[in-house]
């Protein structure tokens, strides 16, 4: 899967969970920017691209995720395991 | 005080995660510290010590199987209410992002229960894992020691530690190693279930960072 191919589909898990179809991602993304992602929200993010990816994250690795950039080198690295 | 909440005070507050008894601790690293990390128990009151220990004894199974729930807060309109939801089994109170308008009791659980049960598997790893520092506050408790049960079950689990933070004025604002694995903490006074809102955050910066110390030194 290419980076952009992983963008996108990032992209349709974020509009999921914050019902957004306006979210650009961007590697710089973080929760700061975007109203109401919440400790709530980052679960939901982080199932969604569990089973958007067919992958499983590690508490250790999430707890590293500073951006979606951060979140999308995550997927990439679990993808080429 | 501004001295202690700085960006290596928000890393250790990052570090330490509850698992109770109340939201006290997760209301002070959202509103003091910007900090927003993933916890099953941050927006939760375990209103019995003897259920949560099971709960860790048997890792959660069964969690968010049955449920009870009630609106929040309880005067406010269903639009603008949130549902809590109650666990039967482990007598566990959740905090829930689910409007009580337009869901059912039933609907909520079924929105929460992944939620939580994925939540639970993090806190299990993180426990086996040991690379956060556990904090349990209660303000019904006469000692620290008196969590020992608490701190049993855990490393029943994993190599953790845990420091228990009770109400003592004199030694508000300290930590003080206890035994392997257990962290004395003190502040003035703790909330309770219904005002968890209303902390002292004075002492906290200065207790946090010296259970942090110690959990860094020992571990």
């Amino acid at each position: 899967m290419t980076e952009q191919e992983i963008y996108a589909a990032l992209s349709e898990v974020f509009g999921d969970v914050f019902l957004r179809d306006d979210l650009a991602l961007t590697p710089g993304l973080s929760a700061k920017d975007v109203p109401g992602w919440d400790s709530f929200k980052q679960i939901e993010i982080v199932m969604a691209t569990e089973q958007r990816f067919g992958i499983k994250l590690r508490t250790r690795e999430i707890d590293g995720l500073k951006s979606v950039g951060d979140l999308a080198d995550l997927v990439s690295l679990k993808l080429q395991r | 005080m501004s001295v202690f909440v700085s960006a290596d005070l928000a890393h250790i507050v990052s570090d330490i995660q509850t698992i109770g008894r109340n939201c006290e601790y997760g209301i002070i690293q959202r509103r003091e510290f910007k900090v927003e990390p993933i916890s099953l128990l941050r927006w939760a009151g375990s209103r019995q010590r003897d259920k949560l220990v099971e709960a860790f004894r048997c890792r959660f199974d069964g969690l968010a199987e049955v449920m009870t729930g009630r609106g929040d807060p309880p005067a406010a309109a269903p639009e603008a209410q949130h549902w809590w939801l109650v666990d039967s089994r482990y007598d566990i109170l959740f905090h829930t992002d689910v409007m009580v308008g337009g869901n059912t009791l039933e609907q909520a659980r079924q929105k929460v229960q992944a939620r939580l049960r994925r939540a639970a598997e993090m806190q299990i790893e993180a426990i086996e894992d040991a690379d956060k520092l556990f904090l349990y506050s209660d303000a019904t408790l006469g000692s620290a020691h008196d969590a020992r049960g608490l701190f049993e079950a855990l490393r029943s689990i994993g190599p953790c530690w845990l420091v228990v933070v009770v109400s003592e004025p004199a030694r508000a604002g300290r930590a003080e190693l206890l035994g392997d694995g257990l962290i004395g903490g003190y502040v003035d006074r703790l909330t309770t279930m219904s005002n968890a809102t209303d902390y002292d955050f004075g002492p906290w910066p200065s207790m946090l960072a010296e259970a942090h110390r110690i959990w860094r030194a020992h571990r």
